[in-house]
């Protein structure tokens, strides 16, 4: 699949990371469309709401912490509506500071492709984005 | 057998003589006109001799057997003419093995004679001195550990309590009954002791106790009590058995070490804060302007990159904010040693309602508050006026939409403690979730925009800093409630 006709999410608190991640995203011709959320709920209930079905992100990047609901509690309400959504999601996990557990955790986590520490580069962008950013381990 | 003459019971009485000489005891008769002394074969005996192996004489015996410092008293029984029972005398005999203790008793007969007996006391006499030895050391023992002894006969429901207890309480007198002891405890410890007490005499339980008590003398000391039943057949308690310690110093150090250790943890968590803010917050502001400068760089249009600097700006006003916080943080620590003064509740938290006069306003808010339980405290004015300042302006921006605002502040004191009651009716907060959270650091829950996560942080710094401690209530859409213990 042609990765310029992907949507794109960014799940995260921060409102300039958000800006910036759009900007170079647009700049740089990496997908169609990118939609921000500032929280897991907000992103929860847009994927659980059936109306959207033809919206639905092919990438996500989560951050860790944020209010309402962070990335990990995102995950979990996710697995919940998984079954029911028929597209294939890559999540890549973003956070500024990531802690021996979270690594752990994303590792063995299925759902997440990887983890990515911010600030992302112009390379992992790419990679993230051409489908070619793989575990590490696996 | 000119010499035999002078052994008492030798030919006249046999049968006698023999029964006397098998005891463990010598007698002698003296001629006070001829100066003539007899001894028995016993009395050589129990020095360790053969009958005639030493001299039987009046001067031997005072100037080579008797030890000189005891030669006084018991010529003294000698001498003495007036009495009529017998005279007792303990003193030291050279025997064949070196001194030993022995007792004396003379008795006078007629004019002319005087007879004694000599017993061999020395084993009785060592054990008397070991356990007088013992005694002395056992109450300098415990002097030294400042602990006494005490007994409930629980039959009779009677109360000993020993010299060195007495002199812990500083009671010149037993207590009459255990309700006039468990009275010299402080209120708060009364309780505990009087259940302890009854459950020994219930059940047979020991107990421990580090308790608080008020002495004779009005000071108020530490002391650990200890206890055991001392039960019957039938495990009925028919006797308690304690000792009390008084632990003072030892508590006070150990109170003192606590608080410290309480101090390092506090600084600790500080610094681990610090640490946090630097790996996550400060990099993320650091990410973000590299983000945008590269965004800056590869950008085409203007209207663009003007876009892409004003975020340039508002990361360098959060940068500035966030600096400014921990500036606020390492201030904590330096006002905290700063005077505290006589503060009345009522008076700064007008103050403080009238600087929030138009966010009350626009929130349509209602504030009691009630400081007639304890009307003033002894503190630090600028931080009395932070704590107020943000749990007042987190009730306000955190109020429910739902209901008009009702928040109620109120102070008290309890055990010697001031609380400081702070209550509202708002969003509240999910316990389960965020209870561990709540205070700490960059740390937010409802998406309010202006929520910055930093206020609760800085009252449980200021509160703990001054040794009081915060802890919160909460319920999803009912309210919060923040019970602070100020001093």
């Amino acid at each position: 699949m042609d990765h310029t006709k992907q949507i794109a999410w960014i799940i995260d608190d921060d409102e300039v990371y958000r800006f910036g991640f759009h900007k170079y995203v647009e700049i740089k011709d990496l997908c169609a469309r990118v939609v921000g959320f500032s929280n897991g709920k907000d992103a929860i209930n847009f994927l659980s709401d059936t109306r959207n079905a033809a919206n639905l992100p092919d990438i996500i990047f989560l951050d860790i912490d944020m209010p309402v609901m962070n990335g990990w509690e995102f995950m979990v309400a996710f697995e919940q509506i998984r079954a029911r959504i028929n597209k294939k999601i890559t999540i890549f996990l973003v956070t500024s500071c990531i802690s021996y557990e979270d690594i752990l955790h994303a590792q063995n986590h299925p759902d997440i492709t990887d983890y990515i520490i911010k600030p992302i580069n112009s390379e992992q962008f790419n990679l993230a984005f051409t489908g070619e950013f793989r575990k590490k381990i696996a | 057998m000119g010499l035999f003459e002078s052994y008492l019971f030798d030919d006249e009485t046999p049968n006698l003589a023999r029964l006397i000489n098998s005891v463990n005891a010598g007698i002698w008769e003296f001629d006070v006109n001829t100066n003539k002394v007899k001894w028995s074969v016993s009395l050589f005996t129990i020095l360790g001799y053969q009958p005639g192996e030493i001299e039987c004489s009046y001067s031997n015996f005072i100037d080579n057997l008797i030890y000189y410092q005891d030669r006084a008293s018991f010529l003294a029984t000698i001498n003495n003419r007036t009495a009529q029972s017998s005279e007792i005398a303990y003193i030291r005999l050279l025997t064949k093995n070196g001194y030993e203790w022995f007792q004396s008793t003379v008795q006078r007969q007629g004019n002319a004679k005087i007879s004694g007996t000599l017993i061999n006391i020395n084993q009785f006499k060592f054990s008397e001195l070991q356990l007088t030895n013992n005694n002395t050391f056992v109450a300098e023992t415990n002097k030294l550990l400042k602990v006494g002894a005490w007994e409930i006969d629980v039959t009779l429901s009677k109360l000993f309590l020993t010299n060195e207890a007495l002199d812990i309480f500083e009671l010149h007198q037993q207590p009459a009954t255990i309700d006039e002891l468990i009275g010299c405890f402080e209120p708060e410890h009364r309780q505990l002791l009087t259940a302890a007490i009854e459950d020994c005499i219930r059940i047979g339980r020991p107990y421990d106790l580090d308790l608080r008590l008020k002495t004779g003398k009005g000071k108020v000391i530490w002391t650990k009590i200890k206890a055991v039943a001392k039960i019957d057949n039938y495990g009925k308690c028919l006797l308690i058995k304690g000792v009390i310690q008084d632990i003072n110093v030892t508590k006070h150090s150990e109170n003192k070490l606590k608080s410290t250790l309480n101090l390092i943890n506090h600084k600790n968590e500080r610094l681990q804060n610090f640490a946090y803010i630097a790996s996550h917050n400060l990099r993320s502001y650091a990410g973000n302007l590299q983000l945008m400068l590269n965004l800056h760089e590869e950008s085409k249009s203007q209207t663009e990159q003007q876009e892409i600097l004003s975020h340039v700006r508002s990361i360098s006003t959060s940068l500035n904010a966030t600096i400014e916080h921990l500036n606020e943080i390492v201030k904590i620590d330096l006002v905290a040693n700063q005077e505290k003064i006589q503060i009345e509740f009522d008076l700064l938290f007008k103050n403080i309602l009238n600087a929030l006069q138009s966010n009350i306003h626009s929130a349509n808010a209602i504030v009691k508050y009630d400081f007639s339980k304890c009307p003033h405290i002894y503190y630090l004015p600028a931080y009395l006026e932070s704590i107020f300042h943000n749990l007042l302006t987190n009730a306000l921006k955190y109020r429910s939409p739902d209901r008009q605002a009702i928040i109620t502040c109120k102070s008290i004191i309890e055990n010697e403690h001031v609380y400081l009651i702070f209550e509202d009716n708002g969003m509240g907060i999910d316990m389960k979730k965020n209870g561990d959270k709540i205070f700490g650091m960059y740390q937010t829950f409802h998406n309010n925009l202006d929520s910055q996560g930093i206020g609760l942080y800085i009252t449980r710094n200021q509160i703990e800093a001054l040794g009081g401690t915060i802890t919160v209530e909460s319920n999803l859409d009912i309210g919060t409630k923040f019970i602070i213990k100020l001093l």
